[in-house]
């Protein structure tokens, strides 16, 4: 099928336009990007394969990143973190520059929520606060194990991590129902300066 | 927290959240049917409320009525999802999926609204879906699959419904604000990139905390101030002094000569010093370091500026008979200058009293030979224009006259108005009398494109105001975000959050990220933990009678320190006499020699690394309780003492320079300094500091971080009892404060200072850097972060001020040297601005006289800090508004909670309580009321943007 430029003729395009926040151009870079993980999938299955969480993690704007398999989960329609190409480019439009605050909001509590009960709750916390200290530690789901070892290794106890999780509780949980809905959420991350900056991946 | 509890907490909160969601639902109705658009989204049905709304909206809903026997967590999601929609029509019912478009198009969505067969079938696509709906969280866009089958279908119905009707101009007023915004988001994003040493800070950030890459923010923020001097310094005094250097090499003759001729107590490092001095005794690096000898001589000082002024090419000028009231040429005349005694023929000797036009009074001696075949002459004037040549410039003209006619030039100012004249002389003139002389017209210069002088005097004043205005900018970005961040600075949640950049796209940045995450997060939790003692009055009595104690000592130590400048600066002066053997013991090199220029510099530079030790060594004695406290005091004595130190150390150069002789006629006017140049004096002062400190600073670096790592690495018990060395925030940040006051104070007397503190910033920076990379650990208590730069700012405002204060007292008051220097024919270094302003004549009535200046100084002085001062009590005004939003938000929680209990009684058909039944139409409302005010609170940008 087609490569490169030719794989997304105009009216194609002018859809993705309209449903991303990417510019032709840019729909069509990311298409680069994305056909560069895998190209032999590409031959094969044509310009939307479905690439393997594995495949996706290649990338190395998203390889370094705590949240990956939670972005990727979140992302992905079966909620495996295998997305294909339209999935990756409806990912990439929402974390780039461009995409409105709000939706920036929307994505980062569904990450931080890792049971998905529409909370953000201490265990979620919790798990941000490991995550985020450890990066090397990969996998959605910690297990204990790996939760004593991201300890051990971070010189971060147990007992600080409780204390910290309660903390961010504290400062955002308005309704005071002890964990942060999504309207906590919203209202506290529209007041934290430096989050619109940091939350965007340019590819 | 065990997996169980999770749980349990998981179905409570999502139960509440099922209520929560009916009651929000009302609004979600109402919000929907005011919007003019007629598809409900009251899916559950199970309220009778719900059941009144969707009749009235007579809307499609069965597909929806399965939901209702999902369990409430699913009921919940379908809320989400219909908020989804909502976010879904505005984004189908724009181009793009920006925001803006939304009020703007609301027009479309009333004509959409009539299409309800097709809104089914978009339902049923979107049921298809409902999977993903449960498992994503609220406030969830559609997919993109999703979102194009939206796209397809309202398409359709734009075609269908003839949306393209809309009227052109709306249409293309939303276009062009859509793109405009965009490029303008474009735009900023690429302004926010472009950052220096973004990636060195960030890995110092990522290595020693937040806490330590605000002192190396600070030094880029300097970086920036002193790149602005720079550029001002070199573009405005050193760039068109250099032209005037190479287009007049005459003048400088003339400067020299008449400055070696007066013997008078100079600075001998700077008159009588020869080129080949220093090149003899191999003194080039000797003086670079002190910035004396040939650095004298070069344009690093005020001195080596010339009183000229650059001119168009244009000069026009004309023969005898300019008008002096014409404007265009400003010509002045002087004719027939006749030489007594012509008819003679004798010319040497004779003095010319009788130019009369031009100039009102030029003296001069011509001395010609006796032949008059050579026709050459020297003329010297002794006066120029209104300016007595023997009081203020003894101005040397030369000219050979070789021919009939030749020109004449006066190279000093003729006046304060202008730079140099013109003078056209005919020589021998033979008049029909048979009288010899000398014809001249002259012409003052028109069209001055560069008035030096001036320049010099305005950039001096620039690097303080444009500082000024560069600290202040950055203070109103804090206010501005402080005013966003307010009492709900929340560090945690920010750290949490906010703290991740997901740009990050290397390993090894991610983990510096991680960690320097992991260690903000511990800094605030140890903050945190500081907690309030107990303390007896009798402790109190004691604590309070040793810190008066040791603020005594703090105070004293200063004095002492002082009257050590004073002491050290006496004795240089005493060694320092005109005469030539101390000349001669300077240029052979003699170590005396090196630590008398040095002395005072190390003094100051030393006592400013010592002091700061000793006041933490008396913090730690006063017993603070809170650890912040003692950084703080320990902050505001080392920042007093830097203060205090420039301060002396102005005054004891102004002590140096003084002259001892008052004029006879006013005693409160000096006549004169008792050195010849000295501004130049207090340039290479200032410069000498500037280096002795930065050597200081690299020993001080070496030592403390590089020797002491060493020696940790070497050495078990230092490592045991020592460590490696912390870094101090705050020291860190006063002592570039500090070297920035003498940046500030030197700029004046010598432009390239700039170039001097550009480098310097950029070498303390990487220094630094590498340094903090390997031998030092971060600090255990950060008081500097990020979000207290206000603090850095208000000290930096202080220490400019404080050098400003001075610096403008010599601006604005002394009399300039008259041997050296663009003022050198000036009464002040502010005359060139007040002869502007007096020319200008406009200002003329309004400012009568020197003073004028110093007023205006003042006000803008006043007016900065009232500016100041305003923005800050906005902010503080808004921060109490905040404070009473949220508490108000609380109590409005308090309240749903209330009526979420009720609503439960009145779910429960045990309790039967007739009486709350009759109640809930009120509470109802009221909700409805309260809730709505929320959803317009998130839906309304302004409201939103307030809080």
């Amino acid at each position: 099928m087609g490569q490169g430029t030719s794989a997304y003729d105009q009216s194609e395009l002018a859809e993705f336009q309209d449903l991303t926040y990417f510019t032709k151009r840019e729909v069509l870079h990311v298409h680069k990007r994305f056909a560069e993980l895998a190209p032999e999938k590409v031959k094969q299955h044509g310009r939307n394969p479905t690439l393997t969480k594995e495949e996706i993690l290649l990338l190395p704007e998203l390889a370094a990143n705590p949240f990956k398999e939670r972005i990727l989960e979140v992302f992905s329609d079966a909620g495996d973190g295998n997305m294909n190409f339209e999935q990756f480019l409806d990912m990439m439009s929402q974390l780039s520059s461009k995409a409105p605050l709000e939706t920036k909001i929307d994505f980062a509590f569904k990450i931080y929520d890792f049971n998905e009960d529409g909370q953000i709750c201490e265990n979620d916390l919790q798990k941000v606060i490991l995550f985020l200290v450890q990066p090397a530690v990969t996998g959605a789901t910690l297990t204990s194990d790996e939760r004593n070892q991201v300890i051990k290794n971070s010189l971060i106890t147990d007992d600080q991590i409780k204390k910290l999780a309660q903390k961010v509780i504290n400062e955002m949980d308005m309704d005071d129902d002890g964990s942060i809905s999504y309207l906590d959420f919203k209202h506290g991350m529209s007041k934290l300066n430096g989050f619109e900056e940091s939350f965007k991946v340019t590819l | 927290m065990a997996d169980k509890n999770d749980g349990e907490d998981k179905d409570t909160a999502s139960e509440k959240k099922g209520v929560h969601d009916e009651e929000e639902e009302n609004i979600t109705v109402q919000v929907v049917a005011s919007g003019a658009l007629s598809e409900s989204d009251s899916d559950d049905g199970e309220s009778p409320t719900h059941a009144v709304i969707r009749s009235q909206e007579r809307t499609v809903s069965g597909g929806d009525i399965r939901l209702s026997s999902l369990p409430s967590r699913t009921r919940h999601s379908s809320r989400r999802r219909r908020e989804t929609r909502q976010e879904v029509r505005d984004t189908e019912e724009q181009p793009g999926p920006s925001q803006e478009g939304d009020v703007e198009m609301r027009p479309i969505t009333g004509t959409f609204s009539r299409s309800r067969s097709s809104r089914r079938s978009l339902r049923d696509t979107l049921r298809a879906h409902s999977r993903r709906s449960v498992k994503r969280g609220p406030g969830e866009s559609l997919n993109i699959m999703e979102r194009r089958t939206l796209r397809r279908e309202e398409l359709n119905q734009m075609e269908q419904f003839e949306i393209k009707s809309l009227p052109f101009c709306t249409w293309l007023g939303y276009k062009i604000s859509l793109s405009v915004s965009r490029s303008w988001q474009k735009f900023t994003e690429s302004l926010k990139d472009f950052r220096i040493w973004g990636g060195h800070i960030r890995e110092v950030e990522g290595n020693l905390g937040s806490g330590v890459s605000t002192y190396f923010r600070v030094l880029r923020w300097l970086l920036m101030i002193n790149t602005l001097n720079l550029i001002v310094a070199l573009s405005f005094i050193t760039a068109p002094g250099l032209v005037i250097y190479y287009n007049h090499p005459e003048a400088q003759t003339v400067n020299v000569e008449y400055n070696a001729d007066d013997k008078n107590c100079t600075n001998p490092d700077f008159f009588n010093e020869t080129d080949t001095d220093y090149a003899e005794y191999g003194n080039i690096l000797f003086q670079f370091l002190t910035g004396t000898g040939w650095m004298e001589k070069r344009p690093l000082y005020i001195g080596w500026y010339r009183s000229l002024n650059i001119t168009s090419n244009n000069i026009k000028y004309r023969d005898s008979g300019c008008n002096i009231t014409d404007d265009t040429y400003r010509c002045d005349t002087f004719k027939n200058a006749l030489i007594e005694n012509s008819d003679e023929r004798e010319y040497d000797d004779k003095r010319f009293t009788n130019f009369e036009q031009l100039l009102n009074n030029f003296e001069c001696d011509i001395q010609c030979p006796s032949t008059t075949q050579e026709r050459s002459c020297n003329i010297t004037c002794y006066k120029c224009g209104n300016y007595d040549c023997s009081e203020v410039n003894r101005n040397t003209a030369y000219y050979n006259l070789s021919g009939d006619a030749g020109m004449f030039d006066c190279y000093s100012p003729l006046g304060s108005e202008d730079t140099w004249g013109f003078a056209d002389c005919q020589f021998p003139l033979i008049n029909e009398t048979n009288e010899l002389g000398l014809k001249c017209s002259g012409c003052k210069r028109e069209g001055v494109i560069y008035n030096f002088a001036l320049a010099y005097v305005l950039v001096g004043l620039s690097y303080f105001v444009l500082s000024l205005l560069f600290i202040i900018k950055n203070m109103m970005k804090l206010f501005k975000k402080s005013a966003a961040e307010i009492v709900g600075y929340n560090p945690y949640s920010e750290l949490v959050f906010g703290g991740w950049d997901y740009n990050i796209a290397n390993k090894e940045s991610a983990i510096l990220k991680s960690k320097s995450i992991l260690k903000s997060l511990k800094e605030e939790l140890t903050c945190d933990d500081q907690k309030e003692k107990f303390v007896s009055t009798k402790e109190k009595v004691l604590l309070f009678l040793l810190r008066v104690f040791t603020n005594v000592l703090c105070i004293g130590a200063m004095g002492g320190v002082f009257y050590l400048y004073y002491e050290v600066y006496e004795k240089k002066e005493d060694s320092n006499p005109c005469s030539k053997e101390e000349e001669s013991a300077l240029t052979k090199l003699n170590y005396n020699e090196i630590i008398q220029s040095y002395g005072p510099a190390l003094i100051v530079s030393a006592s400013n690394v010592i002091f700061p030790i000793f006041f933490e060594v008396v913090g730690n004695v006063e017993m603070y309780q809170f650890q912040s406290t003692r950084i703080n005091v320990t902050m505001a004595r080392s920042f007093l003492m830097k203060l205090f130190s420039v301060v002396a150390y102005l005054y004891i150069l102004y002590d140096t320079i003084n002259s001892t002789q008052n004029d006879e006629d006013d005693p409160g006017k000096k006549v004169g300094w008792k050195y010849n140049c000295w501004e130049n004096f207090i340039g290479s002062e200032l410069y000498r500091l500037i280096i002795i400190d930065f050597a200081v600073f690299v020993v001080a670096l070496l030592t403390t971080e590089w020797l002491r790592r060493l020696m940790v690495d070497h050495n078990r018990f230092i490592r045991e009892k020592m460590g490696i060395t912390e870094f101090n925030i705050t020291k860190e940040v006063l002592d570039i404060c500090y070297k920035q006051m003498i940046f500030w104070a030197a700029l004046f007397f010598s432009p390239l200072v700039s170039v001097v503190a550009f480098i310097e910033i950029i070498l303390m920076f990487y220094f630094k850097k590498i340094s903090a990379l390997r031998n030092v650990r971060p600090p255990e208590k950060v008081i500097l972060n990020s979000s207290s730069s206000t603090i850095i700012n208000i000290v930096f405002i202080i220490s400019l001020l404080v050098v400003f204060v001075p610096i403008g007292f010599i601006i604005f008051t002394f009399k300039p040297s008259d041997k050296c220097g663009p003022f050198q024919n000036y009464d002040s270094f502010i005359e060139p601005v007040n002869a502007i302003i007096d020319k200008s004549g406009a200002f003329k009535d309004i400012i009568l006289d020197n003073l004028k200046m110093t007023s205006v100084v003042v006000v803008i002085v006043v007016v900065t800090i009232i500016i100041i001062y305003f923005f800050y009590s906005l902010s503080s005004a808004r921060q109490l508004t905040i404070q009473l939003l949220r508490e108000q938000i609380k109590s409005e929680n308090a309240d749903k909670k209330f009526l979420i209990e009720q609503m439960k009684n009145v779910r429960n058909p045990n309790s039967s309580s007739s009486v709350i039944e009759d109640k809930i139409p009120d509470k109802r409302k009221e909700k409805k009321k309260k809730t709505s005010s929320n959803v317009g609170s998130y839906a309304n940008p302004n409201l939103k943007n307030k809080i």
